[in-house]
């Protein structure tokens, strides 16, 4: 296929190198740095795309991120697909699949566009009128089941990917002295003027290559050389310097507080062709010391009936793609321009042999210096004039014009010119959106026609034109300013270098171009991505919104994916004019990061699969993986849940870990415990301050079962506390609960008490923890273990010791948390797994079992004792779940203690734990499940309560469960219902405890 | 990403090593048993959450351990000052106006 | 007398990092003793006296032979210690705490041309020399784990960790290096 419409030139383009790419079905061929908007057109594909709500055809508007119509999806070198890119910001790699979005079942043959005949539907407001729906239409079939998917499916963009991401996204904290956010003429010389102070510089640009305008410029001259070549020398100085960090490809998205910067870095296409491993972005955290913001200015459309056929372009999108991409946009072509820039471009087309008929300039008054080269070369220059339409099919053929008079009016007279390219500029909108992202304030300028950026101490400092400083030099001296300014370097003398260029009035028409007849007839589009028209906001201005606000939302003006980048400020006069207010009097909507869309991948980096969370392990979790064992997440740990046996269901499996324990021994993991070491002269007192419970007479050797609450005086946490000297406790919390507990004990001990001499560690990591439980635990641990007398007489209930064990340092506490014989052996960490399998033979001979977190949840529940948690819900008091006879007697004050006698805490008929039986003993209740006094209650009943815990007890041989029902304790002995799906059931109140109620075999 | 300066480490720090800790100087009663529901109910829930100058406690927990207060404009995100725990609530109107002189 | 005996078996930290012999170069360091040091300074003087390390000051580490003695906090000091030396007399009764932590942490040495980016990668910190000089210790963040942080040299650093989260810090400093090693070749 011929590149027809390429020309010579390109200072982008690599012409020896030709890459092969594919768009829509078909195959191209472009140059290396071509971009998928420049190849396309460089091969006459003017047709990118069909209009979000009207499915009209589009074509390529501009060059650069700020384009609303070609969204494209492509895959990437790996094979990745990502929706809504922007063609004009796509590489060109060799091998590119790309296609058009919001088309079906082609884009030449487009089915919705029967929307663009049933336009009145879809007016301002259609899609909240419609989906808020009005209630009969809610209610009726045919709506909600045909026309609702259907409209949902015609809108929107692109597909999302259906695979997982295959590619790899790198990360890096920076920090600078000045990062310098845009790499045209004004941020080429605040880098250098920063980088030449020895200041550390970041310089980025979205672009994939640095200068800006400068690579479009055609006429002026920096030094005497070609603006582009005087941006090349800086670029090369710059690289040459070990304080300077630049970065191509790299859009600043994001201004966040205390001048911290979003960068997402693209790695180029290419490269990643040739070496796969290279990741797709990287993102970018600058904590900069001060910022010069010099993003440029973006070129605004012109307003007028049917502004967005294909061949409708930005003038300075078309002198871009001449000059970098040896492009010529058209056969025939005409300019119509409220601004001076377009004359140049005309110009430069022209000198590239370039058909250039007309220049039709909506001012009446033009410098003759402007219009005279052009005359020269046969353009006619049309003022006073406007474009008030446009024919033609997918692509334009031909334009309507007629006379502006100086009060704006329009002639009768039209005339046709035909044409298939028309190059507009409705003036230049200076990029204010990072200042403003920084919270900073702009003010209207009557004088540049646009909202500027206010400098604030402190703040980024805007350069170049999205300071409003046009032109050149302008940008130059001010982005060499700004960077004295923001280093807190004094002025210097004027080191501009000598620019020759143009006097160019870069103000221009703000608004809708003057039209004749009725308003409301035709479409002048505004925001081209979300189709919204000139008339859109004359009717939400006419149904009463008259803050900008209120019109964005109600007609998406500037809410598609471009933000608006080339509508916001036409749309703001527009409805400015409306209503006969200044522009500044309407106000000014909000810019919101991104500057341009930022693929998940980017933020989520690393944190994808394993590597989301932290997935942490015991020393003993080996073991486990090499037993079988099935795993669950509690919290960020991984825990064995159960041992199943071949052939065993987890049902079967924990009847008959629960059995074996009961009946024999078992061991559990128990490594996860929180662990806090609480060391000092005040630790009782600290304790005495921060639990339920009295320390101050726990002898050294002896454990109490601890529970926290927090100053509302419902239960937190609980735990076994052993004595282990008098100045030193060794604290256990909940698995889930350490590292709270840890922050709130410091917490206190910092902020309200720094005068109690207490000191805390957290050890959780330092000890694995081996419960073995069961009438045989004595004597599976007698044979391994050193220094310490087992006997019940010595070592009782809820004693501890040290000694040692398999000959490693070892601390012992003879607690249980099954109702059983029980011991937790503690051993550093690194001796988990092998002082495990030691205990594990000797737990072999007695026919024991390893058990996990299941049986651990039954065990206790047939014993009644709770799980911070599962019986409490942070709305539970110690007295709610049983626990009174904890509190320490004759106690001073405590955490939470003063909330126990607010009324609502002290009050009869507050939940109560009890346990229930089930009628049916093989029903095993649902926890969660709610608690109503009536057989199939009807819904809207009050619950009295709900179950916390429900197992399978194959000890009780039978289901148990365990609730917290109103006045439970008083209800003991009734019976209650809980109603399910399958009907209610029955259930009978009883004392929490399933196996020995009297409490012996823990004695044993 | 606010940059905080921690007040023990004399560092300015990325936010993430930093957890909020609410609103700073509400000290726990000394007695609790001697004040009243309402009081009691004040000192666990009443905030003031003001739009502007706020003193709040962070903790440097992912840093040196320490809580400590900061005075930071709740619109903005500016931090006036930070301070360390214990030490009085600073005149901050007195502070901007010295700040403006 | 028992007769088992069992050994040790060390932390394992999941893959470690292929010498990227351009980038950086990550190692687990040998088993070691050590001790979370609290209290105010006189009784950290003390604790550190004990094991013959000075207190050190902010930010900063103190090194005697193949001990070293971080300072975590204004009351806090994680010390390390070689195995098998003669046991430590901390002596009791003081306002402060030494509580054993040998098998808490896992220690990594991360060394090499581009290890200060590695970490960058992912430590939200100022890693430059001048903000980060060698000698200074941190305890920081490496991507979603805490570290301390350790610099002993301008392209070598020391990384303390708790056990369970060494499998994913040595997964992010792997992906890190790999990602870089790539960048650098582009
Ligand atoms: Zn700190």
């Amino acid at each position: 296929m011929s590149a027809s419409y390429r020309i010579s030139g390109g200072s982008a383009l690599k012409r020896e190198r030709t890459v092969r790419f594919r768009f829509d079905g078909r195959d191209y061929v472009g140059h290396q740095g071509d971009t998928l908007a420049s190849a396309l057109l460089a091969n006459g594909v003017g047709l990118f795309g069909r209009s979000f709500k009207y499915h009209r055809p589009r074509g390529i508007v501009s060059a650069g991120a700020e384009e609303p119509n070609a969204l494209v999806g492509a895959f990437g070198p790996t094979g990745g697909f990502t929706p809504n890119l922007r063609a004009t910001q796509v590489e060109l790699f060799d091998g590119l699949v790309a296609e058009s979005q919001n088309r079906w079942p082609s884009l030449d043959f487009d089915v919705g566009a029967i929307n663009n005949w049933l336009s009145p539907l879809f007016m301002a407001g259609f899609y909240y009128k419609t989906f808020m729906g009005p209630k009969a239409a809610g209610g009726n079939w045919v709506w909600r089941q045909l026309f609702e998917p259907a409209i949902r499916a015609a809108a929107g963009l692109g597909s999302p990917p259906t695979e997982p991401d295959p590619d790899r996204y790198a990360s890096m904290f920076a920090y600078c002295d000045l990062l310098v956010i845009g790499g045209g003429a004004a941020g080429l010389a605040a880098a250098e003027t920063a980088a030449n102070s020895g200041a550390q510089v970041i310089l980025c640009d979205e672009q994939a290559e640095f200068g800006g305008w400068l690579l479009s410029e055609a006429q002026a001259e920096i030094e005497g050389r070609a603006a582009r070549d005087w941006a090349a020398d800086v670029v090369a100085r710059l690289r040459g310097r070990d304080n300077v960090q630049l970065l191509t490809r790299t859009q600043a998205f994001g201004y966040f507080p205390h001048d911290f910067v979003g960068l997402c870095e693209t790695i180029e296409d290419a490269a990643r062709c040739r070496n796969p491993a290279l990741p797709r972005e990287r993102l970018w955290q600058v904590r900069a010391g001060r910022v010069v913001v010099a993003t440029g200015a973006i070129e605004r459309p012109l307003v007028f009936v049917d502004n967005d056929r294909p061949g409708i372009m930005l003038a300075g999108a078309a002198q871009t793609y001449l000059q970098r991409w040896g492009v010529m946009p058209g056969r025939r072509i005409v300019l119509f321009t409220a601004c001076d820039s377009a004359y140049p471009t005309a110009l430069a087309l022209a000198e590239a042999g370039g058909n250039v008929v007309e220049l039709i300039d909506l001012r009446s008054n033009v410098a003759e210096a402007l219009s005279a080269p052009l005359r020269a070369r046969n353009i006619a220059v049309s003022v006073g004039a406007a474009v008030t339409g446009s024919r033609g099919g997918l692509r334009l053929n031909s334009v309507e014009i007629r006379s502006v008079d100086r009060n704006g009016q329009t002639g009768a007279m039209a005339r046709q010119l035909a044409c298939d390219t028309l190059l507009m500029s409705g003036g230049w909108t200076p990029s204010v959106h990072l200042h403003s992202q920084a919270r900073g304030k702009v003010a209207w300028s009557e004088e540049a026609k646009a909202f500027l950026p206010v400098a604030r101490a402190g703040g980024p400092i805007s350069a170049g034109a999205c300071a409003g400083k046009f032109g050149l030099r302008a940008a130059i001296r001010s982005g060499a300013d700004a960077a004295l300014a923001a280093l807190g370097a004094p002025p210097t003398v004027d080191v501009t270098p000598a620019v020759a260029e143009p006097a160019l009035d870069l103000t221009g028409m703000v608004g809708r171009v003057p039209f004749a007849g009725d308003p409301r007839r035709g479409k002048a589009f505004v925001d081209f991505q979300n189709d919204v028209s000139a008339r859109d906001l004359l009717l939400a201005n006419q149904e009463g919104m008259v803050s900008i606000e209120h019109v964005k939302r109600f007609t998406t003006t500037g809410m598609a994916t471009d933000q608006g980048k080339t509508s916001n400020l036409n749309a703001l006069a527009i409805v400015a004019s409306n209503l006969g207010k200044p522009v500044p009097a309407v106000g000014l909507t909000t810019f919101r990061m991104p500057y341009t869309p930022v693929s998940f991948g980017s933020f989520a980096g690393i944190g994808r699969g394993d590597q989301f969370d932290p997935i942490r392990r015991t020393p003993i979790d080996g073991w486990a993986q090499a037993q079988g064992a099935v795993f669950e997440d509690v919290g960020t740990w991984k825990r064995a849940r159960y041992f199943p046996k071949p052939g065993e269901d987890m049902h079967q499996a924990v009847a008959r870990e629960c059995r074996t324990v009961r009946q024999s021994v078992g061991m559990l993991d128990a490594s996860t415990l929180g662990k806090i070491e609480v060391v000092g002269p005040d630790a009782a007192e600290f304790l005495e301050r921060m639990y339920v419970n009295s320390w101050r007479k726990l002898a050294p050797g002896r454990c109490r079962y601890g529970i926290m609450l927090n100053e509302a005086g419902y239960v937190i946490d609980d735990g076994v506390i052993a004595r282990v000297a008098p100045d030193r406790f060794h604290v256990t919390t909940t698995t889930g609960g350490a590292p709270r507990v840890l922050h709130m004990m410091e917490d206190y001990l910092q902020t309200e008490w720094p005068d109690l001499k207490v000191w805390l560690t957290s050890t959780t990591e330092q000890w694995a923890v081996i419960a073995v439980q069961g009438p045989k635990a004595r004597e599976v641990l007698a044979p391994l273990i050193e220094g310490v007398d087992l006997a019940p007489k010595a070592l009782s209930h809820m004693a501890y010791a040290e000694g040692r064990i398999c000959g490693v340092k070892m601390k012992l506490f003879r607690v249980s948390f099954t109702g059983e014989l029980g011991y937790e052996v503690n051993v550093p960490a690194d001796y988990g797994r092998a002082v495990w399998e030691a205990i594990w033979e000797q737990v072999e001979k007695y026919g024991g079992c390893a058990y996990g977190t299941e049986s651990l949840h039954v065990l206790r529940a047939e014993k009644g004792f709770i799980i911070v948690g599962q019986e409490t819900d942070g709305t539970v008091t110690p007295d709610d779940v049983g626990l009174s006879w904890a509190f320490g007697k004759g106690k001073g004050d405590f955490v939470g203690k003063r909330s126990l006698s607010r009324t609502d805490l002290a009050a009869a008929g507050r939940p109560q734990m009890v346990g229930l039986l089930t009628d049916n003993p093989a029903i095993v209740l649902e926890e969660g499940a709610q608690i109503v006094a009536m057989v199939n209650a009807p819904i809207g009943t009050e619950a009295l309560g709900h179950v916390t815990s429900a197992y399978y007890s194959s000890n009780a041989g039978r289901s148990i469960a365990l609730a917290l029902v109103a006045d439970g304790r008083n209800r003991l002995g009734t019976k209650l219902h809980v109603p399910m799906p399958g009907g209610s059931v029955s259930v009978t109140l009883v004392e929490p405890v399933f196996v020995d109620p009297k409490g012996e075999r823990v004695n044993g | 990403m606010l940059n905080i300066r921690c007040p023990y480490c004399e560092e300015d720090r990325p936010e993430i090593e930093f957890r909020n800790a609410g609103e700073a100087h509400i000290a726990r009663p000394d007695e609790p048993d001697r004040v009243d529901d309402r009081q009691w109910a004040d000192f666990l829930y009443t905030r003031d959450n003001p739009k502007g100058w706020h003193a709040e406690r962070w903790r440097h927990v992912h840093g040196c351990g320490r809580f400590f207060n900061a005075v930071r404009h709740s619109v903005d995100d500016r931090i006036l000052l930070t301070y360390k725990a214990g030490e009085p609530k600073p005149d901050i109107e007195r502070m901007l106006r010295e700040r403006e002189a | 007398m028992v007769e088992r005996r069992v050994e040790p078996s060390t932390a394992t930290v999941g893959l470690m990092l292929p010498a990227f012999a351009d980038v950086a170069a990550l190692t687990q360091t040998e088993r070691a003793e050590r001790w979370t040091l609290r209290g105010p300074d006189a009784a950290l003087d003390g604790l550190c006296a004990a094991l013959g390390l000075a207190r050190p000051q902010r930010l900063r580490a103190t090194v005697a032979g193949s001990r070293a003695a971080f300072w975590l906090g204004p009351d806090e000091i994680l010390a390390l210690a070689e195995l098998g030396a003669a046991p430590v007399d901390f002596g009791a009764g003081s306002d402060g705490a030494a509580v054993e932590v040998g098998d808490k942490f896992v220690g990594l040495d991360l060394a090499g041309r581009r290890a200060d980016a590695v970490l960058a990668s992912h430590c939200p910190q100022n890693l430059s020399l001048a903000a980060f000089p060698v000698g200074k210790v941190s305890r920081t963040l490496y991507a979603k784990v805490e570290i301390v942080l350790w610099r002993r040299g301008a392209s070598s650093f020391r990384i303390e960790v708790v056990r369970s989260f060494a499998p994913y810090l040595v997964a992010a400093l792997t992906a890190a290096a790999e990602d870089l090693a790539a960048l650098d070749r582009r």
